[in-house]
């Protein structure tokens, strides 16, 4: 996969390509992402653990962006 | 007056070239940086097919350097935009990278090595202090001289780079030392300031198109060696030809805003230049108005032939260019710091160990 | 650089050559350089003109520092010097190097791969490796059988059309390379012999008339071998998967990053219509004998000899 952003090449296995290739670009939280990934299948702890670590090697390739969101007394994010 | 300057004049003179011509255009331009320029000029004047092909390849090898480093560029500025919109310290691209930034016509073929960037100075420790948490460092050994050199009287940070990259970010607050003769009010500066963003989600500002042209001014003619100074002149009579058609009153503007800022000499020597070397195309009202901040008398003749000597050489490396950035190198450190400090600086430089020569590349085979 | 230039008292030769891609001028008062130059490649020089350069280069003979220096060689372009002078005899190497230096840091119009190339028929067989792989050996002895000389060390491709293009030079062969080719062939053409450069002893084998009467005709890339010697291996080729084959043509490539997407796309269009094989040998003759029964399966290839 190529990024233009960074001019760099990366090579993905599978999990994290399904997931670079099919993320919306919308701000999601994890849990909802995990869920919308497994659709009616529930995850064990490893398989959700396994989601969480492909998440992290996209960030670090700078191909996904991860936030931290604090609720403020107004319920807004 | 060498085939470079010629072509850039007016491109439709290499019509009629032969291979001669070719043979004495191409290093000129290899060593003024404007390989990429040169060839944006051949496709816009339809002279593509009266270059030799092995030439227009020579150029394309050059563009496809600069679309690289351009890449590497934004993704820095991209990078340290976000550190800074996290910090809240507000930040403005400068040169080569505001251009792309902000999609101006140097985008086209600039080349650049660093990134410029203006924060204001209450906020550049913090800027630096954020940068070097996230994994900048300094780009070299600066000794507390080198420090005191650039914090001081450069008002910018010593350049740093990011531990898994290699393009230089330079941190500025002001746009000229306050030990020069000029002072820029650099909050000026900010109030003019534009937003520009970019599809891969930049937000930064960059410089009013009056002030682009005098930061160019002042970064040039107000600098430590012209040597290289003709990519800048080329990139000043483009963009003020490129302001002056998209903007209405761009001429009045920069006059006045160049009043205002106190750069009128530097303005002088950028127009005149520019005017005299590449025909720069202005209204004679303007010239004449920026004419009358030339210097007196001898003094106006003998810096339209230095700089001329220096950024117009008839043939690369010749002795007497060396001699005219010998007396700009002065000249520029006098504009820069008053006479005391000078002295000690360039006794300092003189007497500084040199750096090693740099060892002899790998080469294929 | 501070070697005084001595006025040469010959007078200083000048001639125009094209290297595949190239045209370039060499300069000298060298007189034994112009002699290696010539031996080498006579059926390039062009006697017309006036051209237009690629590269304008002099090799400048200079009187060392301190007379107990003996006289050096300046490779010198467009005036100026990028590396330390040379001992003067190892001229004809130096500006072999200083080629190769010039094409590296300008020819970025083409994708440019560490890898010998040859082409068998109209087909091209890419051999990519750091020094010391054995791919110019390979890519000499296979010549020496019969296959055209694209490189052996600069695989030149147009990334629009993956095309690969000939640049046929003198096979710089060192060390233990030089006798293994005589050993391969007693009759190779071998140029005069550098005993002290920065790579060790050198001898370069002599591009054939046909390469070089060929140089300005592209070849299709269909076999993609990453070489590997390793002493007293028994032959073998491993068919290798289009992931890893990119990965490892990609490192291979010294202007990838540089091009971007451009060569992104130009990897993987070769990596799709290469066969793409892992190749360990120690034996020069299998080796080549293999190669060459590879080449053969494909009915496409046409006059492949045997």
């Amino acid at each position: 996969m190529f990024d233009p952003a960074t001019g760099e090449t990366h090579f993905l296995s599978e999990l994290p390509a399904l997931i670079a290739t099919t993320l919306d670009g919308e701000w999601a939280p994890h849990a909802e992402l995990v869920t919308r990934y497994a659709g009616p299948v529930e995850l064990d702890a490893a398989a959700e653990a396994q989601f969480v670590a492909a998440l992290t090697s996209l960030e670090r390739a700078e191909l996904v962006e991860s936030r931290l969101f604090v609720t403020d007394p107004g319920g807004r994010h | 007056m060498n085939l470079l300057i010629r072509f850039l004049r007016e491109p439709q003179v290499a019509a009629d070239w032969g291979a001669e011509q070719w043979n004495a255009f191409l290093p000129l331009a290899r060593s003024a940086g404007l390989l990429g320029r040169c060839l944006s000029l051949l496709e816009q004047h339809g002279l593509l097919d009266a270059a030799p092909q092995r030439l227009v390849d020579q150029l394309q090898g050059a563009v496809n350097q600069t679309r690289y480093v351009q890449g590497q560029a934004m993704r820095e500025l991209r990078a340290v935009a976000g550190i800074m919109a996290r910090e809240k310290v507000p930040l403005l691209a400068l040169k080569g990278v505001a251009y792309l930034a902000a999609g101006l016509p140097p985008s086209g073929w600039r080349n650049l090595g660093d990134i410029d960037l203006l924060v204001p100075e209450q906020d550049i420790d913090r800027a630096e202090h954020a940068l070097l948490a996230a994994g900048w460092m300094a780009s070299a050994e600066f000794d507390s001289y080198d420090q005191h050199y650039y914090r001081d009287w450069m008002h910018e940070i010593p350049p740093l780079v990011h531990r898994d990259r290699q393009t230089e970010v330079d941190l500025h607050h002001n746009l000229a030392p306050p030990v020069s003769r000029i002072r820029i009010d650099a909050a000026s500066l900010w109030e003019q300031a534009e937003t520009v963003s970019d599809a891969y989600g930049l937000t930064v500002q960059v410089l009013s198109p009056p002030d682009i042209l005098l930061h160019n001014a002042v970064h040039l003619f107000m600098n430590d060696e012209l040597r290289g100074g003709l990519r800048d002149v080329v990139d000043f009579r483009d963009l003020f030809e490129h302001f002056a058609r998209v903007t209405p009153d761009f001429e009045q503007r920069l006059l006045a805003r160049s009043r205002l800022l106190g750069c009128d000499r530097p303005l002088y020597y950028a127009v005149s230049t520019a005017h005299s070397l590449l025909w720069l195309t202005a209204s004679p009202e303007f010239l004449a108005a920026v004419d009358a901040h030339a210097p007196a008398g001898p003094k106006k003749n003998l810096m339209a032939w230095l700089f001329e000597q220096v950024l117009a050489p008839q043939r690369l490396s010749l002795r007497r260019s060396d001699l005219s950035n010998q007396l700009l190198f002065v000249r520029s450190h006098w504009v820069r710091m008053p006479p005391t400090m000078l002295l000690r600086h360039l006794l300092h430089k003189l007497f500084k160990p040199r750096k090693p020569p740099l060892p002899t590349e790998e080469l294929p085979g | 650089m501070d070697a005084t230039s001595v006025p040469a008292p010959l007078a200083e030769q000048h001639l125009i050559l094209d290297t595949g891609p190239f045209r370039v001028a060499v300069r000298s008062s060298d007189a034994a350089f112009f002699d290696t130059l010539s031996y080498f490649y006579r059926d390039c020089v062009r006697h017309d003109g006036p051209h237009f350069l690629d590269f304008d280069i002099r090799i400048r003979r200079v009187a060392g520092l301190r007379r107990l220096v003996r006289p050096q060689a300046l490779f010198e372009i467009d005036g100026l010097r990028p590396f330390e002078p040379q001992p003067a005899e190892n001229a004809f190497p130096s500006y072999e190097w200083g080629l190769n230096w010039c094409i590296a840091t300008s020819a970025h119009r083409y994708l440019m791969l560490h890898a010998g190339t040859v082409a068998l028929g109209g087909s091209g067989m890419i051999l990519p490796g750091h020094p010391g792989s054995g791919k110019s050996t390979l890519s000499a002895a296979l010549c020496l059988r019969g296959a055209r000389l694209l490189s052996d060390e600069f695989g030149l491709l147009r990334p629009e059309s993956v095309e690969l293009l000939p640049m046929p030079r003198g096979i710089p062969l060192k060390n233990a390379s030089i006798e293994a080719i005589q050993e391969f062939d007693s009759a190779a053409p071998l140029g005069p012999t550098y005993p002290k450069t920065r790579k060790g002893r050198v001898r370069h084998l002599r591009p054939d008339a046909q390469s070089l009467m060929q140089q300005q005709v592209p070849a299709v890339p269909r076999w993609l071998i990453f070489p590997k010697y390793r002493a007293g291996a028994v032959e073998s080729l491993r068919p290798l998967d289009e992931t890893d084959a990119f990965r490892q043509l990609a490192y291979n490539c010294f202007n990838y990053k540089l091009l971007g997407e451009t060569a992104f796309r130009a990897v993987g269009q070769l990596v799709r219509q290469m066969d793409c094989y892992s190749f360990t040998f120690s034996r020069l003759d299998r080796a080549v004998e293999q190669l060459m029964a590879l080449a053969a399966e494909n009915p496409a290839v046409a006059g492949v000899p045997q």
